[in-house]
């Protein structure tokens, strides 16, 4: 038996496209995020689940709002909506209802989410809509200069909150949990194949699918709060989280210090009646009954 | 553990002892991969070669149009890359990725 010849790697090789250009929209790259921004890393995880997804790319539909994270639509090369801040889950809401074979999937920030947008999150998770909603959270407001806002943790500094911050954040995975989603999860930006993984498993789900990813934020956050640099705060990710799948969600706000765990995990994955397959039935019920006589 | 610990008492395990080769061992290998960059998307936010398990990667003295360095692979590091994909999920840019060479 002739054993098999071992090949021989090499230096880099030089190519000017990617593996994953067919699913991005490669000619508007360089993306404009700030270097070591963890939104690239969740477009990344997204774009190799939808290559793994067994759901065509004609049904996948990204929908994003206002922020640095509203940019991921324009780069994914996906029927993808740019909507007005805050209403990429009410505008979600409307696709899915009226077509629901659709996989919809909502990415956007913190401050488009949680904040100017959070009736929607909390009514659409109550609904039990069936989309995905990934929410990046870089606990401030990224794209307007580095305002605190709700995700801003307890004492963070921020350009408008130099001595500290006196508001107490949202615990997102919480509320969105006690609002009645059917999948709630938190990762970081540094747990890469937890957040491919976690991506699949929520267009499998039917109901409201929520993730919360925690994202380096450099030159307006982790500049002012003991994280110097983009890498900092990958490392603080790599080596203070805690994966937890059962933890008690009431006590996983996040402080973002340099000395505090972080818990991760998917925390929630039950099975609730969907927004759409309520009113399938209803549908389906009132046109077996035929219309009212009155 | 069970087996092993039967191995143990048999005296299979460990200098001069009978050992067997798994039958199926010739259908595994190390991957050996080689390492694609598109030095024009990188903005040398330093993951890639940090976060390398294998240790392949390092940043190059050469600068793109915008003025950042982009990541090499290491001198005497060329066989190591073991295709984990670690680098293409770490970059935010789309930048960087591996590919197994194939075997003839």
């Amino acid at each position: 038996m002739i054993s098999p010849q071992v090949p021989h790697g090499g230096p880099e090789v030089r190519v000017p496209h990617h593996i994953n250009d067919p699913v991005i929209r490669s000619e508007r790259l360089p993306n404009i995020w700030c270097p070591g921004c963890g939104i690239g890393i969740v477009v990344g995880a997204y774009v190799r689940a939808l290559q793994k997804s067994a759901i065509p790319r004609e049904r996948q539909i990204s929908i994003s709002g206002i922020g640095c994270t509203g940019r991921v639509s324009g780069y994914l090369n996906l029927d993808s909506y740019h909507t007005t801040h805050g209403r990429a889950i009410a505008f979600a809401t409307g696709m899915a209802v009226a077509r629901p074979e659709l996989e919809i999937t909502v990415i956007a920030g913190d401050g488009d989410l949680g904040v100017i947008g959070g009736n929607h999150l909390i009514h659409a998770a109550r609904r039990n809509v069936d989309i995905n909603v990934i929410m990046v959270n870089n606990f401030n407001y990224g794209m307007t200069g580095g305002q605190h806002g709700g995700t801003t943790p307890l004492g963070a500094r921020t350009h408008t909150s130099p001595y500290g911050n006196v508001e107490t954040p949202f615990n997102i995975p919480y509320l969105v949990a006690a609002a009645g989603a059917s999948f709630v999860s938190r990762w970081t930006a540094m747990h890469v194949r937890q957040l491919t993984a976690a991506f699949s498993r929520m267009m499998e789900v039917k109901g409201f699918a929520f993730m919360e990813v925690l994202s380096p934020c450099p030159p307006t956050f982790g500049e002012f709060n003991g994280f110097p640099e983009a890498l900092d705060m990958m490392k603080y990710f790599r080596d203070k989280a805690v994966v937890d799948h059962n933890a008690d969600l009431s006590k996983i706000a996040v402080t973002a210090r340099p000395d505090d765990s972080v818990v991760v995990g998917n925390f929630v994955d039950r099975k609730r009646p969907s927004y759409q397959e309520l009113l399938g039935d209803l549908r389906a019920r009132v046109q077996a009954q035929g219309v009212a006589k009155k | 553990m069970r087996a092993q610990q039967v191995a143990v008492q048999k005296k299979e395990i460990g200098p001069g002892a009978i050992t067997r080769e798994p039958i199926n061992a010739a259908k595994f290998h190390k991957p050996v991969s080689r390492v694609y960059i598109i030095p024009e998307r990188c903005k040398e936010c330093d993951y890639c070669w940090t976060f390398c398990p294998n240790e392949v990667l390092e940043l190059s003295d050469e600068i793109n149009a915008a003025g950042y360095h982009h990541p090499k692979v290491k001198a005497g590091k060329e066989n190591d890359c073991v295709n984990c994909g670690m680098c293409q999920a770490v970059c935010p840019e789309f930048a960087i990725y591996a590919k197994e060479e194939p075997r003839q």
